[in-house]
């Protein structure tokens, strides 16, 4: 089998694997239409909620992004209320205190990699 | 000019490409089903094929030939259809810029398009196909599923920067999988530091890996006793039949990926050599054992217990891992 490299930049190299998986992707959508043929159920086209009637989704559910934040709140709750408690103080130069340094921290991350960026 | 277009069109449909991974999946999957029945006591698959090494295939023909794909009223089937393509030709692809493709493709700093591939396209297409069918419990498993990738990703991304880190001086194109592959073999033997931060991140990519693919005990988006079967509650036919053979393609892939990228393929051996190829499947093998060992040792935590435990065991010996390797580099 005749072995060959391609060593290409990132950017084209993107762009030609992309290219290749809409390819790819084509085929695999063409085959799964071809084979499916027509067998698609007609009966029971309702929403599958454990029996219940779609009446159920009037009441108010929580949001997808609520169920996020409420998973990351559980999840990384330590980290969360300790955030909490540093900026919501109740105090504006406690909240002017913690922006201004998370803000001077990261402009000191920048300059010191400006600085290595030029003497490298 | 033509005979190069053919040649492409070759592996991205047969070798590396669609079928080879189709095969390599239902293979992988067989073992897993194997494996995980005889830590449980029970046969596995028996019947189709010699020791039931068809049957993976003969669910798959069933769902596609046989089950009606139910449309459901606020359902778009093509949607999931393009979807799922879109999720597993990301899959495929990524295998191009595996040693084991005979036509590879690299750049410096390709790890970023493989995640590019691998992480982003993967999930924009399972996202796709997942909104195609709405519905309560689908909504609440994607938010499950949302809230893993948040941490899973990162994890994956610091674990394959490892060995990227460790072969950037001595190999080019720089941070590429090509080099990586060719090399990682050897930073087991370098130095005890290369040798702790290569096993913390082998460690943590295989955790990462485990919760990528849902297996237990980061089942957590399908959770059947709590949401039926979370992202997946509305397929059906054909539509689950290709949500099942890229559960497969992933597995398989993300087995081809740590054999590369952290125990080294074939390396030293070639590939197109006895020893070189007993060694890649020895390898592969061992990693799908892991796998399927982990999936049948533990039950299903909580989301909140199942993010925590990502974090624990793979996103912090990560993190440890590229600061040793970083601390290595610079002694």
């Amino acid at each position: 089998m005749m072995i060959q490299i391609w060593i290409l930049d990132p950017v084209t190299l993107s762009i030609v694997v992309s290219g290749l998986m809409l390819f790819v992707a084509l085929v695999i959508a063409i085959v799964i239409s071809l084979f499916r043929g027509g067998k698609i159920s007609t009966e029971g086209s309702e929403m599958y909620i454990g029996g219940e009637n779609e009446d159920v989704l009037k009441y108010r559910v929580p949001s997808v992004i609520a169920l996020y934040w409420g998973i990351v709140k559980r999840a990384w709750r330590k980290a969360f209320e300790y955030l909490r408690d540093a900026v919501h103080t109740g105090v504006l130069n406690d909240w002017y205190g913690f922006m201004s340094s998370w803000l001077g921290f990261l402009l000191l991350i920048a300059l010191i990699a400006i600085l290595v960026y030029l003497i490298m | 000019m033509i005979n190069e277009y053919l040649y492409t069109l070759f592996v991205a449909i047969v070798f590396p490409g669609l079928f080879f991974m189709i095969a390599i999946a239902l293979f992988s999957e067989w073992f897993y089903r194997k494996v995980v029945a005889r830590m449980q006591n029970r046969m596995g698959p028996a019947y189709t094929g010699p020791m039931g090494i068809l049957q993976p295939l003969a669910d798959i023909l069933k769902l596609l030939l046989v089950k009606e794909v139910k449309k459901q009223r606020y359902s778009s089937l093509i949607l999931a259809e393009v979807g799922m393509a879109i999720a597993i030709a990301s899959i495929i692809v990524s295998v191009f810029m595996l040693p084991i493709s005979p036509l590879r493709f690299s750049a410096p700093y390709d790890i970023v398009v493989l995640l590019y591939l691998y992480a982003v396209w993967h999930f924009i297409g399972l996202a796709i196909a997942v909104l195609a069918y709405p519905n309560p419990f689908v909504i609440a498993g994607l938010s499950r599923l949302i809230a893993l990738t948040v941490v899973i990703e990162p994890a994956i991304f610091s674990s394959i920067l490892v060995p990227a880190i460790l072969t950037s001086t001595n190999c080019l194109p720089i941070y590429s999988i090509l080099c990586i592959s060719t090399n990682s073999w050897r930073l087991w033997f370098n130095s005890p530091l290369t040798f702790i931060s290569m096993f913390l991140a082998l460690l943590s990519i295989i955790v990462a890996t485990q919760a990528k693919l849902g297996l237990k005990p980061f089942d957590i988006p399908e959770a059947e006793q709590e949401l039926i079967a979370g992202h997946i509650t509305e397929y059906s036919g054909s539509i689950l039949a290709l949500y099942n053979l890229l559960h497969d393609i992933k597995l398989a892939f993300s087995a081809l990926l740590i054999t590369y990228l952290f125990l080294g393929g074939p390396y030293p051996y070639r590939h197109l050599s006895i020893t070189g190829i007993t060694l890649l499947v020895i390898k592969y093998i061992a990693v799908l054992y892991i796998l399927s060992l982990l999936r049948a040792s533990f039950g299903r935590r909580r989301i909140d217990q199942g993010i925590v435990m990502i974090m624990k065991y793979s996103l912090i010996p990560s993190i440890a891992a590229l600061l040793i390797s970083i601390i290595t580099l610079i002694i």
